[in-house]
């Protein structure tokens, strides 16, 4: 809230007791405007990678398996592989207008199809082993072989794919936001903290830095976590 | 010198491996050391083979999301990070309610 705009003590604040983080040129806690803007690019970053994962590892693993879909997928993913993932997601969010469901919609509308890709070469890769043979000449249904007998090999896999999805939605939003593209006005997020404050990088470092260090805070620890999962989630180093 | 210790598991199921250690204690306490000129025939029992216990497979209990737990909270790295990350989705989702921030209210 702009209580403070007509308070001209309350304008650049260094961080105090009073203000953890400083205030900037309205008199705003900076506080509260990182949380609140951390609050919108973690939200986006964790939504955005669920469904992304969610959609290429089911259409992934149908794609592995089957020879008929490959045929007709790989074409199509030819076409969206070849045209740069950032130019789709600004124009996307240009033509359905700015929004917090219009930037995930602009981000996961052709993302999937990277991480279903990836999901294909993996089945492939277990598809052909001895026992998924032995499995399928003895009438195990595509679907068993798919959930039962292939997925649970890949959940390291799949751990690794989304520790990196993550932190790459959360700089998508930021780098977005920078340029001022997809979310709308009245929405705070990292992004656009420090697109706001990067003008202050001399004159009031605190402004520019703060957001930036939690940004790099979140993005970091969101990454080491989720590549020892995945380290962690591979029986080879259950020994 | 010889040690004579009751080296063999101990399974409390099977009858004969009870009574065998427990003619083994009579003689010896558990864990002594004998010297070999005192050994006779009679401190040795019979050892029969049991069947159903060669069956049984000792092999340690194994889960695996269980064992995912012991080796992801292994590193001390990886709880400074799960610690900092739980503190910093707790701020950003908590703190918001009481700030009221709101780029829209002005005033």
């Amino acid at each position: 809230m702009l209580v403070n705009i007509n308070d001209f003590k309350a304008r650049y604040n260094w961080p105090s007791l009073k203000y953890w983080f400083g205030t900037d040129a309205d008199g705003n806690s900076l506080f509260d405007a990182i949380w609140a803007g951390a609050r919108t690019s973690i939200s986006i970053g964790v939504i955005a990678s669920l469904i992304t994962e969610v959609i290429g590892v089911i259409i992934g693993s149908i794609w592995g398996v089957s020879k008929k879909i490959d045929r007709i997928m790989l074409e199509i993913y030819n076409v969206i592989a070849n045209v740069p993932s950032l130019l789709i997601i600004i124009v996307l969010s240009y033509s359905f207008g700015n929004g917090f469901w219009n930037l995930i919609f602009a981000m996961t509308c052709t993302s999937w199809i990277g991480t279903a890709y990836f999901m294909r070469v993996q089945v492939m890769i277990m598809r052909e082993r001895e026992y998924n043979v032995a499995s399928k000449t003895l009438g195990t249904p595509m679907n068993r072989i798919i959930f039962r007998n292939i997925l649970p090999y890949l959940t390291s896999v799949i751990v690794t794919d989304v520790s990196m999805a993550l932190p790459s939605f959360i700089s998508y939003e930021v780098f977005l936001s920078f340029l001022g593209v997809g979310l709308s006005q009245n929405v705070p997020s990292l992004g656009r903290l420090i697109s706001q404050y990067s003008p202050y990088m001399t004159t009031y470092p605190y402004l520019f830095w703060l957001p930036v260090l939690v940004l790099a805070l979140i993005t970091i620890s969101l990454y080491i976590i989720g590549q020892r999962l995945a380290d962690a989630s591979d029986p080879r180093t259950h020994m | 010198m010889l040690i004579l210790e009751s080296s063999f598991p101990r399974r409390e199921t099977s009858n004969i491996t009870v009574q065998e250690e427990l003619k083994q204690a009579e003689v010896y306490e558990v864990n002594t050391v004998v010297s070999v000129d005192n050994i006779t025939e009679n401190d040795f029992a019979v050892v029969s083979l049991d069947n159903k216990e060669n069956e049984k497979i000792d092999t340690p209990k194994y889960s695996y999301w269980g064992s995912v737990a012991k080796k992801f909270l292994f590193s001390k790295i990886t709880i400074f990070m799960l610690a900092l990350m739980t503190f910093i989705l707790l701020m950003s989702f908590i703190q918001p309610l009481f700030s009221g921030y709101s780029l829209s209210s002005v005033g």
